[in-house]
């Protein structure tokens, strides 16, 4: 199977052995080829978050979204690349320091739990205009809706505000998540409620 | 060449790094929190998320020793003691649990772990918010242990920063929390890529000892087939519930009743029948659990506590085996190495101004890990070395170390693995452990040259490596010391006595 990788130089076209496919499972047996093919993984079990990529254009998770021949592999749009499939994620981490802190009460229940499927593979980023203007991001976010289901509403929301919630996710709606949390439901909507019922 | 400083300096952004980052930080020390992932991203976020919270912690630790006698029996007390408070820290920063397992865990003689909604995701941001809700922690991700910088004591740790290039002097007393090893026999392994071994070779290079090396935990079930998945995690002996049974290629039962047994009971009786050639053509043996399904309700009970399973199982081997009407393809895949790092009660090494943590540390899990153990132990061992490091001062700085990149270093990191799967994995023999030293030695006479780009992945390789080739090496001379099996540590031509 042959198939195209956005590498840092410029698009480079490679075959790998055909069969059972992941897009991780090529770019690894690519680099067999190509030792200083640049990617990330880490878990190859879709819960580390790290190896996402866009095939087509579209964001993948490595580990668990299959390659078709012909398909072009490029790194994740919106983040500075480092190299060939590498971006600079370290922006994301520092938001989370925003993120207010309260003790665990009762057991984990549907919408808290729900949220806690995040694995931070950051195909929600990709898309964001916040982001873009080096303002919010979705995951941000969504730690956020997290902490004000555990009591720190006010705290969360005032964060969330502060790093462009009212002024774009109203009228956005684009997040898209890749392990299945309805983001505009579970998380913008409800910070922007929030976020409207406080003074 | 750039120099950052701090009171304390933690390597590894699993649990066992985020507890040390904390506890410095909550005695008022400044952290730099330097990892390959970012924090959180280690094998703490990829585990089942399972905790032990013992109410007698003396039960747990007689069940910790009954692997044999190997291990510090004062690392599992503290280990034991603490694990219930190490709950309860990750609670005070908002971890809600799902309660307690009602069944005990393989080779635990009570129920005593508690389960988590997300496994370890839920674990893993816990860790990463008491860490990083302290502004006195900063990290640095992308980054690579080069070495310790060694005077009269441990004074900071050269790194290489990937997306610059560049080399990175850090500051202060060490506190090593880099994880295991498991990537040695990739892909029969469950655990992160980045469990490379570096921060075994820069404690060993700065003087600390390394203890019980040849016990690594292979847990029974991982993925035979297809490619992409081999060595993913299909859960632990307990599924098998009453009936489940394992059979050879001809259908030869090889155990049943063992959803009770350790990891290494099960997982040796499955290496022993690869070795005797009673394998599937892709190397595994079979679980059946179609024999459960005459329990009434057994069916409904297995899909809410094991539906990840069920999801791997449908994946890799369609669904009538995920339906239980045909049996798993399994065979042991490396999931823990329960060797490491020396330390004492205050999580200091032999070497004076470093610390570790974690699965770095060996001594806490004798020759077998008990499920649901390894969580406490990062959070409590963490804690007491980031504490004991923001109590030590150090200071200096010596000469940048020679970075060795060497062209070969991906392909040389593929043999490795596959000489230490075939060699130094669940079953071991005499020859197959010479074989592997022997490749190590070849291994390690490649020639190399300086320099390194941005995301220079030959270089990242060529220190990967190094960690790697000195884990194997070390294991393998402590596996061939050990004649006869014990534990994890299985060897197939040992010598009945």
């Amino acid at each position: 199977m042959t198939f195209l990788v956005l590498r840092a130089n410029g698009p480079v076209e490679l075959t790998v052995p055909d069969g059972d496919t992941t897009i991780l499972q090529a770019l690894l047996d690519a680099q067999e080829q190509v030792p200083d093919l640049a990617f990330r993984y880490g878990c190859r079990n879709e819960r580390c978050g790290t190896c996402t990529v866009e095939v087509d254009g579209q964001r993948r998770l490595g580990c668990r979204d299959r390659l078709r021949a012909g398909q072009v592999v490029g790194p994740l749009s919106g983040f500075p690349v480092i190299k060939d499939l590498v971006v600079d994620r370290s922006r994301v981490a520092e938001q989370l320091r925003s993120v207010p802190v309260r003790p665990a009460v009762g057991t984990a229940d549907g919408a808290w739990a729900s949220l806690g499927r995040c694995i931070d593979c950051l195909a929600c980023v990709a898309d964001c205009p916040l982001f873009a203007a080096g303002r919010g991001t979705p995951v941000t976010f969504l730690k956020l809706q997290r902490a004000a289901l555990e009591g720190a509403r006010s705290e969360a929301v005032d964060a969330a505000v502060a790093l462009g919630l009212t002024d774009a996710c109203a009228d956005c709606r684009g997040c898209r998540c890749s392990v299945g949390i309805r983001l505009i439901d579970e998380v913008i909507d409800p910070l922007l409620d929030a976020a409207s019922d406080l003074p | 060449m750039q120099c950052l400083s701090a009171d304390v300096v933690v390597i590894g952004a699993g649990a066992a790094g985020l507890a040390a980052a904390a506890a410095a930080a909550e005695l008022g020390a400044s952290v730099w929190l330097v990892s390959k992932e970012p924090p959180g991203t280690g094998d703490t976020k990829i585990s089942t998320g399972l905790m032990s919270v013992p109410s007698e912690p003396v039960s747990l630790v007689d069940d910790m020793q009954r692997s044999g006698c190997v291990g510090d029996p004062a690392l599992m007390q503290l280990v034991a003691g603490g694990a219930v408070e190490a709950h309860d820290w990750l609670g005070r920063v908002g971890l809600r649990d799902r309660g307690p397992l009602e069944d005990a865990m393989g080779g635990h003689s009570e129920a005593r772990s508690v389960a988590h909604a997300n496994r370890g995701l839920d674990v893993a941001w816990a860790a990463s918010r008491q860490a990083l809700r302290h502004e006195r922690v900063r990290w640095l991700e992308d980054a690579w242990l080069v070495a310790l910088d060694v005077g009269d004591a441990v004074r900071g740790a050269w790194i290489w920063h990937a997306p610059r290039g560049v080399l990175v002097h850090v500051a202060g007393p060490v506190v090593l929390a880099t994880g295991g090893f498991g990537h040695l026999y990739h892909p029969h392994s469950d655990t992160m890529r980045s469990n490379t071994g570096e921060g075994h070779l820069a404690a060993t290079t700065a003087g600390a000892d390394l203890i019980d090396m040849e016990h690594i935990q292979f847990t029974p079930f991982g993925v035979v087939a297809p490619r992409s998945m081999v060595g993913l995690p299909l859960g632990e002996a307990v599924l098998a519930g009453p009936r489940g049974r394992l059979l050879d290629d001809h259908g030869e039962v090889l155990a049943e009743g063992f959803a009770t047994w350790s990891r290494a009971a099960v997982a040796g009786r499955i290496a022993r029948a690869i070795h005797e050639g009673r394998a599937s053509a892709s190397g595994g043996v079979w679980l059946d659990l179609g024999p459960n399904l005459d329990e009434a309700c057994w069916a409904d009970t297995f899909r809410g506590a094991w539906g990840h399973v069920l999801r791997r199982v449908r994946r890799s081997q369609g669904p009538a085996a995920a339906r239980f009407e045909q049996p798993w393809e399994v065979a042991p895949t490396a999931h823990y190495c329960m060797g490491g790092v020396a330390i004492d009660g205050r999580g200091a090494t032999a070497a004076k101004g470093l610390f570790a943590a974690g699965q770095l540390v060996g001594g806490v899990h004798g020759a077998n890990r008990l499920g649901s153990t390894s969580l406490p132990t990062a959070v409590v061992t963490g804690r007491l070395a980031g504490a004991a490091a923001a109590a030590t001062r150090v200071a200096g700085r010596g000469e940048p170390p020679r970075v060795r990149r060497r062209s070969d270093a991906l392909r040389a990191t593929r043999r490795l693995q596959q000489t230490c799967w075939a060699g130094l994995g669940p079953g071991r023999t005499a020859a197959g452990l010479l074989g592997v030293l022997e490749v190590v030695a070849e291994l390690r006479a490649g020639a190399g040259d300086e320099g390194g780009g941005v995301w220079d992945t030959t270089l990242l390789a060529s220190l990967e490596l190094d960690g790697l080739l000195h884990c194997a090496e070390v294991t393998a001379r402590a596996a061939l010391r050990r004649t006869q099996s014990l534990g994890a540590h299985l060897r197939l031509d040992e010598v009945s006595a």
